[in-house]
């Protein structure tokens, strides 16, 4: 089932996005390779992307909520994805939800010859906290709502231990050692 | 009280405002970092063909109708060749969603290009220019893929997936409707009167926040925005050119006391909860554009106090920074609150928006008889980003935060798809 538009439209998933064409764009690639089966997902990337995709060989290749479905074998200089963390509190909410771990990211890219450039992620418990004050605070209180969900989105997204290690959405990039 | 500005100052602003347009241009279109009370767009900073092409068709086209200086028309002319060439097969425009980033059929944001397209369109076809029916057809064609995709028979629902009928939407959907009418030659009426009827039933009647809007939109939470409000007068004064109906009249009345009973000093508050409590934080700076055209077009059909329409331009007018942009707002940070912010303003506060200043431009240019070309200098301005002390930096080149360490949280070369540099959150 294709993710939905109002999933795509939220901030966390736009910015993971966003963080995807951010790097693809710094690359210095001339195309991309994109894995993803979702045609909603496959156009929210594209309209990131600032050069072509292509259909065989790239310098970068982008994995957005593919590992979750299956490890792939990376064949690219550079690589970059999201998924959804095993170890976020979502997943206590959503216990059947397809998940991916950090851990087995990171034996992965090291099985394969690949190091870490950059690991961030979306939706730390921070932010689910102001969040869920904000949701509380609901139409009772709007001023509280709004200042609270303002709060949240100032904590969206983290590089830093242990939120990023509890975070719902984890974004990744990684370069290949002989690269 | 006097005004704090002079006509005198207006063709420099305009100039500067010009040129600020200039710098934010990329390959296909007008870029930049966009903040909103909804949400900001700071990472995608690519060209949009959203809103921001109706101030700015609209505005050049104010100043060729001024001057007769063809430089202006021609800038229309390139503005609307963005919105075409961004055009899908499917009539909608590329990345025209504005705050929620690079997706298309953005509502009301497509209309407001249709908007962009038509005037453009319908000048060029005064002139008996052949080329008004690229932009008429382009226009056409999003029209129609809008009406197939969102209208429900009692207006224009605000996404496919969303059938709130959406005040602001809907009156901007009917002003592009009425321009393709007119130059089309075909009635529109049944979709117009709709869209209109959607307006007047959105507008509140009694109480601290009568005369507004409400943004059925926000659902549970029923508020009313100043800017949106303001849109609505646009459209129905325009609707009033071609069918005057005493409830037009009075809902411009109306909202124009509203619109007048928000402005403060240094811009106008952003609007009322459903309580009647004000919203104080933040005050919209370069958006009170749209309230000043608002005002400047209610002038044809009912009172508006002068000294409304001072306070505005003066706002504008007082915050332009060297740079030749307009700041967003004062008080993102504390959002929602019923206190006016007080400190330094947060980075999303001072970003000069095109699809805010956009609205600026084209109100001041309806009050400008002429426009002096000014080059936007280097400006440095204190601020915050989550709480942290920060420095905004601007030039025709660049616009960068550095925080109190000197390191770099965000640089953009403008023009760029992505910023070289984005910190802000990790």
């Amino acid at each position: 089932m294709n993710m939905s538009s109002d999933e795509l439209g939220t901030a966390g998933i736009r910015y993971a996005f966003d963080l995807l064409g951010f790097w693809t764009h710094h690359s210095q690639a001339n195309q991309a390779l994109l894995f993803t089966n979702d045609d909603n997902i496959r156009g929210a990337i594209c309209d990131r992307l600032t050069l072509p995709l292509a259909s065989d060989q790239a310098r970068i290749a982008l994995y957005p909520f593919t590992l979750e479905q299956a490890e792939p074998v990376f064949d690219t200089p550079l690589i970059a994805g999201c998924f959804r963390n095993r170890w976020s509190y979502r997943k206590l909410l959503h216990p059947l939800m397809p998940v991916y771990s950090l851990q087995s990211l990171q034996a992965v890219l090291q099985r394969q010859g690949y190091a870490l450039e950059s690991l961030v992620g979306v939706y730390p418990p921070l932010f689910m906290v102001w969040w869920t004050l904000s949701v509380l605070a609901g139409t009772r209180l709007p001023s509280l709502h709004f200042q609270c969900e303002q709060v949240a989105i100032n904590y969206l997204a983290t590089d830093r231990l242990p939120g990023l290690t509890f975070s719902y959405l984890i974004v990744f990039y990684a370069r290949r050692l002989d690269t | 009280m006097p005004a704090d500005w002079t006509p005198e100052e207006l063709p420099r602003v305009v100039g500067l405002l010009d040129s600020w347009l200039d710098s934010m241009r990329a390959p296909q279109g007008y870029a930049g970092p966009v903040s909103h009370w909804w949400d900001s767009c700071l990472v995608y900073t690519g060209a949009m063909l959203d809103w921001r092409y109706e101030g700015i068709a609209c505005g050049y086209l104010n100043l060729y109708r001024s001057t007769l200086d063809k430089t202006w028309l021609a800038k229309a002319i390139k503005a609307s060749r963005d919105i075409v060439a961004g055009q899908s097969s499917d009539g909608h425009f590329r990345n025209s969603s504005f705050e929620r980033g690079p997706r298309t059929g953005g509502t009301p944001h497509e209309a407001a290009a249709d908007i962009a397209l038509l005037e453009v369109a319908a000048i060029l076809k005064q002139g008996d220019d052949p080329d008004w029916q690229l932009f008429f057809l382009a226009a056409e064609r999003n029209i129609m893929a809008q009406i197939a995709g969102l209208w429900s028979g009692q207006g224009f629902i605000d996404q496919p997936n969303n059938t709130v009928l959406v005040a602001n939407k809907n009156a901007t959907m009917a002003e592009a409707l009425l321009l393709y009418q007119s130059l089309g030659q075909r009635d529109m009426s049944e979709y117009i009167t709709a869209a209109a009827q959607v307006v007047l039933s959105a507008q509140v009647k009694t109480g601290p926040r009568a005369g507004a809007t409400i943004h059925h939109g926000t659902f549970g939470y029923q508020l009313s925005f100043g800017i949106y409000t303001a849109r609505c007068v646009g459209a129905l004064c325009r609707l009033m050119e071609v069918d005057p109906r005493p409830q037009y009249r009075d809902f411009i009345s109306g909202a124009v006391a509203y619109l007048t009973s928000l402005i403060c000093v240094g811009g106008s508050w952003l609007g009322h909860y459903t309580n009647g409590r004000r919203v104080a934080s933040p005050i919209w700076i370069a958006p009170c554009g749209d309230l000043l055209r608002a005002l400047l077009q209610a002038r044809f059909w009912v009172d508006v106090p002068e000294d409304a329409i001072q306070k505005l331009a003066g706002s504008l007018i007082r915050s332009q920074t060297s740079s030749g942009g307009i700041p967003t707002a004062y008080g993102l940070a504390t959002r929602g609150a019923l206190r006016p912010y007080r400190g330094l303003p947060d980075f999303r506060d001072l970003l000069p928006v095109v699809g805010w200043c956009d609205k600026a431009f084209r109100a001041l240019s309806m009050m400008s008889p002429s426009l002096e070309t000014c080059l936007p200098a280097r400006v440095e301005l204190y601020c915050v980003w989550r709480n942290l002390p920060c420095c905004y930096i601007e030039d025709d080149k660049t616009i960068i935060l550095r925080d109190e360490h000197e390191q770099t949280l965000y640089e953009w070369h403008k023009g760029a798809s992505y910023p070289a540099i984005i910190k802000l959150w990790t």
